[in-house]
């Protein structure tokens, strides 16, 4: 592991909800670049119907890993290295080093973490049994890992700065690159739009940005989705 | 992904104290490794990539597959093909669960029990082949080819089988355009030539700048987009509206309608949504022409509605618009209004009187503008014709037809493909028959059973619903030189649709395809699929052949772009299994006739000319682009105005070609597979405006658009020069030489032969619009309407990732607790997918669901999820589970097109929820079929609701 001394990237993403067409492109191009299993998801849109006739509205809200810059999900992992935040600000999950306790699925408040259920731990969890008791007389094979969202890391790393969601958004809806470079499109985008976050008083300092059209989409998110 | 509060906070206590966690030293700030970044490079370096194009949907975008160890691992959009622009939708980006599915058809199969049963046994290809062979043959000898039916449903790929059929004999070739929306094209064929009408908002566009060079230009021009009945979000063929409606929008203040009695996905993104009743479309556009008509005044620029430059380019205006007013002072017998007044259309479409005349208003006002309809509008209602000819004249008489920004009829602007390759000169072969004793030789084109037959002389895309007719009585030819031949259909070839399950009611193709004749045989002796999938339509073959999936054979995709576009779609996968290409089916079969003795096969004409698929794919691409040198700024200056372009572009723009004046042809050099592969699979020639002008003066090219005058025709059974023209001239002529009453279909709307210009019908099970069905009103209160869903579309509702998807109200996760075998994604290794059975839980998995007002559910005493029967005054049934909202006009009920009732194994998942899921074709009146296509009136039926 190599100490960053320097921060030359911040990545971050930014859906702009007026552009998204509803078409959960991002939901599947994930699945399909990331292999994420059945019923399980990195990238979700949920898809609310609200209000009476005439004046409903359908309201689309793709759900994603926020990458909070102060990330709940990172001081409950008993692992240390299991997960953490990038200095480029991609939080990710260190599979070769997760034991499957799933502490930072529950301590997540948007649900973006799941446990993979077709990769097992490889760090033997009989090390932690004393101190984890989730994982106190399991095996390697009995548990698995945590999977989330990480902006398609491997194609980041390969120099390709464009997950699998943003490529294929359907509605050229989401924008990604580096907040501190202020030519990329997505400063540009943020510094002329005014943009929020979902859930912000958390605290967690959420760093995926919105531009909203409807502030209702949040209070819709964050319920009970009809259907 | 939910929002759970408690947990988190149990955690946020628990570390409360390390507040800043940056600055607690706990977070791990990491990169990769020099090594483990070097390693991911390897990885990704090792993908091949391979340009592809979507033909698991409609809309076939241009695709890139990353291909690793013969296994596609990746799929995005190909970012040089305008359509897509470098996106993929869900359905697209799901291919490797349709490609690697446990569904798919894996080798050949024979009957072995009655058909329906779905009792097969597996069989070789050799012996499918001399199955097939020897039927074809025998059938051929003992009734004539033309009792020979190839539907290729799917419209891709179909010229392989196009040209084999042909070449045997049979003019029957058809696909699924035949029962998709023919009512909406009507409008703009008659008028154009042309066939969809679309917004010109496709980016990026190449154009010639001032400077001589070729440019892509993003931006928008378009001011105004109204989509009635359209819903390019859903039902995306025509792909780029995704984005360039809502960059449109965004970029350039485009104000969006959208006209649907449901919130479509489309209209829940629309600056405004007006929601008619159902099958009301034309009465809104009939109302619009008026107001147009009526209150346009050039002088005043609130009101110059009316671009009067444009009779210039149109022939026959004053007899449409003569005919069009003549309705005005007529009273509809169903309110006893003026035909097409504000207060007509306002009694007939439900709409305020005020919604439908500023709707006119901002539309005569605001350009460029485009006004689009789509087939759950006109594409689906009996009388969708006028709907779609009144449309096409909106937007042409406001000058908007292919203006900047305005609308495009995409038909007339595509790419020219395919060429000598499907076969349609076999057609012209001569052919024998003896007709009441008298021998009479004409093309064999002429034995055509729609064209020349007594019910829909029209149908240009054929009349597919209709076959269980000709199925059940055989054809009497009524036109033409064959006037009086009789035939029966012997064998129906189904290739890649499903129309026992989607052409018209199911009911009456299974009757038909089950019924015997006196001796106990099967009236239609052979029933043939041919597929990647396993659907309903197969357990009516005798023979499945499994076809190679759109990722493991070539052809060529041209989708509905504002200007030439062809990209290749290439094999990016040997094929699996023991599956097929339609290449190889056409040569297997092709060597087998000509075994058994069939002189009419050619090996020049198939496999000694044919050596790969890449030769046959060459040779659709030798007619390419094939349009004329015209609009503005003209494609290329350097060529004659009006010149037919053929051959790639850079020799196109290099000079490197012949110009052939006699022909008035400029002919580069050949477009070819290879050189689409060096181009990332595409082939792009310039864009230009106004198309049917002169690029230097204000008059008819005379090259634009594609009718007899090569003007824009209002009229469409008219003399000129002393020759008969426009586009039912011809049918007409054959109705008069027959000397008879006309044929059945128009017999029904009390006409004999066909409208010189403007007519008006209406549609059938409307009690708000035809008195005949106001007395169903009471008893049956909700009008029906069907939409697509686009990710389940009719046959590809095996694919699980689009399970997890919900669409609308007509796909919702209200599945009971299901197990089912399932492709599952596989993280690392060799394969893609492996095959998994997987219990899903209740309300987890998007099955078709019955979508309704949420008042009107509460008054029927129903609730979301609750299962309820829907039932038509014919007495046909349906059941589903609720999805109650306020995004229905009240009064209407709507259901997903195929989403329900799908009763073949072969659809997995679906299969499963098959008791509980609506059928809309189950209660499609098989009898309705609109009379000048014969296409059936799939949005106009009134069902009751009863809780179960």
């Amino acid at each position: 592991m190599e100490e960053e001394k320097i921060m030359p990237k911040k990545y971050a993403l930014l859906v702009d909800l007026r552009k998204c067409v509803g078409c959960t492109s991002c939901q599947v191009s994930c699945k399909m670049e990331n292999a994420v299993p059945l019923s399980s998801y990195r990238s979700k849109v949920d898809i609310a119907d609200t209000g009476e006739y005439p004046k409903a509205k359908r309201l689309f809200f793709p759900k994603i890993c926020n990458h909070c810059d102060e990330p709940p999900c990172v001081e409950p992992c008993p692992v240390k290295g299991a997960t953490f935040k990038r200095g480029d600000g991609v939080v990710v999950v260190d599979q070769n080093k997760c034991i499957g306790c799933g502490r930072c699925v529950n301590s997540c408040p948007y649900g973006a973490r799941y446990m993979h259920p077709n990769i097992s731990v490889v760090n033997d969890p009989a090390k932690y049994a004393e101190t984890v008791p989730e994982v106190r007389g399991k095996k390697k094979g009995e548990l698995h890992v945590v999977d989330k969202c990480d902006y398609c890391l491997h194609r980041l790393d390969a120099g390709i700065e464009d997950p699998a969601c943003v490529r294929n958004c359907v509605g050229r809806a989401r924008f990604f690159g580096d907040l501190n470079d202020p030519k990329s499109e997505i400063s540009q985008l943020m510094a002329a739009n005014k943009t929020s976050t979902w859930e912000p008083e958390f605290g967690t300092k959420p760093a995926v940005y919105f531009i909203v059209p409807d502030q209702d989409v949040f209070s819709v998110a964050s319920g009970p989705i009809n259907g | 992904m939910q929002i759970t509060r408690r947990k988190f906070l149990h955690y946020t206590s628990a570390i409360a104290g390390l507040a800043v966690l940056d600055q607690s030293g706990l977070l791990s700030l990491r990169k990769l490794s020099e090594a483990e970044a070097a390693t991911m490079r390897t990885a990704m370096g090792t993908y091949q990539i391979k340009y592809t194009a979507d033909a698991f949907c409609p809309a076939e975008c241009g695709l890139e597959m990353w291909v690793q160890d013969g296994v596609i691992k990746k799929i995005y959009g190909n970012q040089e093909v305008p359509m897509n622009d470098g996106t993929c939708c869900a359905k697209g980006a799901s291919g490797q669960q349709l490609i690697y599915s446990p569904y798919r058809l894996k080798h050949p199969m024979k009957r072995v029990g009655a058909r329906g049963e779905g009792k097969f046994k597996r069989i070789s290809w050799d012996e499918a082949i001399d199955i097939l062979g020897g039927k074809l043959t025998e059938i051929k000898k003992k009734y004539g080819a033309e009792s020979v039916i190839m539907d290729c449903g799917d419209v891709t790929d179909r010229d392989n089988y196009y040209r084999i059929a042909y070449a045997f004999g049979t003019p029957h070739c058809c696909e699924h355009g035949a029962i998709c929306d023919t009512p909406r094209r009507h409008g703009p064929k008659l008028i154009l030539g042309g066939k969809r009408i679309e917004p010109d908002i496709m980016t990026p566009k190449l154009v010639r700048q001032a400077d001589g060079l070729l440019k892509k230009e993003y931006g928008y021009k378009t001011k105004l987009i109204i989509y009635n009945g359209w819903n390019p979000f859903v039902a995306t063929r025509i792909y780029y509206e995704n984005r360039g409606t809502v960059g449109a929008q965004v970029e350039n203040g485009c104000k969006v309608v959208v006209i649907d009695p449901s919130l479509s996905n489309t209209a829940s993104r629309a600056d405004q949504w007006l929601a008619p009743r159902a099958g009301t479309d034309g009465d809104l556009f009939a109302a619009m022409l008026r107001y147009i008509l009526e209150n346009d005044n050039p002088k005043d620029k609130n009101r110059a509605y009316i671009d009067w430059n444009m009779k210039k380019f149109v022939t026959g205006w004053d007899e449409f618009m003569d005919a069009f007013k003549a309705w005005w002072g007529k009273k509809d017998p169903i309110n006893g209004l003026s035909y097409f007044s504000e207060a007509w259309a306002a009694d007939r479409t439900g709409l305020t009187g005020k919604e439908i005349t500023d709707l006119a208003h901002q539309f005569g006002i605001t350009k460029p503008a485009a006004l689009v309809w789509g087939m759950q509008s006109p594409g689906h209602h009996y009388n969708g014709y006028c709907c779609s000819i009144i449309g096409t004249v909106l937007n042409i008489i406001t000058g908007n037809f292919d203006a900047p920004g305005g609308a495009i009829d995409t038909e007339l602007v595509k790419v020219n493909k395919g060429g000598p390759a499907n076969g349609s000169a076999f057609k012209k072969r001569m052919v024998k028959r003896t007709i009441n004793g008298q021998e009479v030789e004409a093309e064999m084109g002429n034995l055509h059973m729609d064209n020349y037959g007594g019910r829909y002389p029209a149908a240009w895309d054929d009349s597919v619903a209709d076959f269980p007719h000709a199925f059940m009585h055989g054809v009497e030819l009524k036109y033409g030189p064959f006037r009086g031949h009789k035939f029966p259909i012997k064998a129906f070839l189904l290739r890649t649709g499903n129309a026992v399950y989607t052409g018209s009611n199911p009911a009456v193709w299974k009757e038909a395809l089950t019924a015997k004749d006196a001796s106990g045989e099967y009236k239609v002796e052979l029933s043939v699929f041919i597929d990647t999938l396993y659907l309903e339509s197969a357990l009516y073959a005798d023979l499945i052949l499994p076809e190679a999936s759109y990722a493991e054979r070539m052809s060529l995709s041209d989708i509905y772009p504002s200007h030439q576009v062809v990209y290749n779609r290439d094999e990016v996968i040997k094929p699996l299994h023991e599956c097929k290409k339609p290449f190889e089916i056409m040569n297997l079969l092709a060597k087998k006739l000509r075994d058994l003795g069939d002189t009419d096969i050619d090996p020049k004409e198939f496999w000694e000319k044919y050596g790969t698929e890449e030769d046959f794919t060459n040779e659709m691409l030798s007619v390419s682009p094939g349009r004329a040198n015209v609009g503005s700024p003209l494609p290329y200056p350097k060529y004659p105005e009006g010149y037919t372009l053929v051959g790639t572009p850079d020799s196109l723009e290099a000079s490197r070609v012949k110009i052939d004046d006699e022909k008035k042809k400029v002919v580069g050099e050949p477009l070819t597979v290879a050189w689409l592969r060096e181009h990332h699979g595409v082939a792009i020639w310039p864009m230009s405006w106004q198309r049917y002008k002169k690029s230097n003066a204000d008059e008819p090219n005379k090259f634009f658009p594609s009718t007899d005058t090569k003007t824009i025709e209002f009229v469409w059974d008219f003399e000129e020069d002393g020759k008969r023209k426009g586009r039912y001239a011809k049918y007409n002529e054959l109705i008069e030489k027959a000397g008879d009453d006309g044929p059945k279909g128009l017999a029904e709307i009390g006409m004999t032969k066909f409208p010189k210009t403007f007519y008006w019908f209406e549609t059938k099970w409307n009690p708000y619009t035809n008195p005949e069905y106001k007395k169903y009103a009471e008893e049956y209160p909700f009008q029906l309407i069907c939409g697509r869903v686009h990710h389940a579309m009719s046959g590809t509702q095996m694919v699980p990732w689009l399970g997890e998807i919900k669409t609308e109200g007509i796909w919702q996760p209200m599945n009971d607790e299901f197990t089912s075998e399932v492709p599952e994604a596989i993280p690392a290794g060799k394969d893609a997918m492996i095959t998994i059975k997987k219990t899903f839980a209740k309300n987890s998995y998007s099955v078709g669901t019955i979508w309704m007002n949420a008042d009107d559910a509460t008054k029927a005493g129903v609730k979301n999820g609750d299962l309820v029967e829907l039932k038509t005054p014919l007495g046909h049934v349906t059941r589903g589970k609720i999805f109650a909202s306020g995004g229905m006009r009240p009064g209407i009920i709507k259901l997903g097109f195929a989403t329900g009732n799908r009763f073949c194994a072969g659809l997995g998942p679906a299969y499963e929820s098959r008791q509980y899921t609506p059928s809309h074709n189950d209660l499609v009146d098989p009898d309705a079929m609109s009379p000048i296509m014969g296409f059936p009136a799939y949005a106009d039926m009134l069902v009751a609701v009863r809780k179960v």
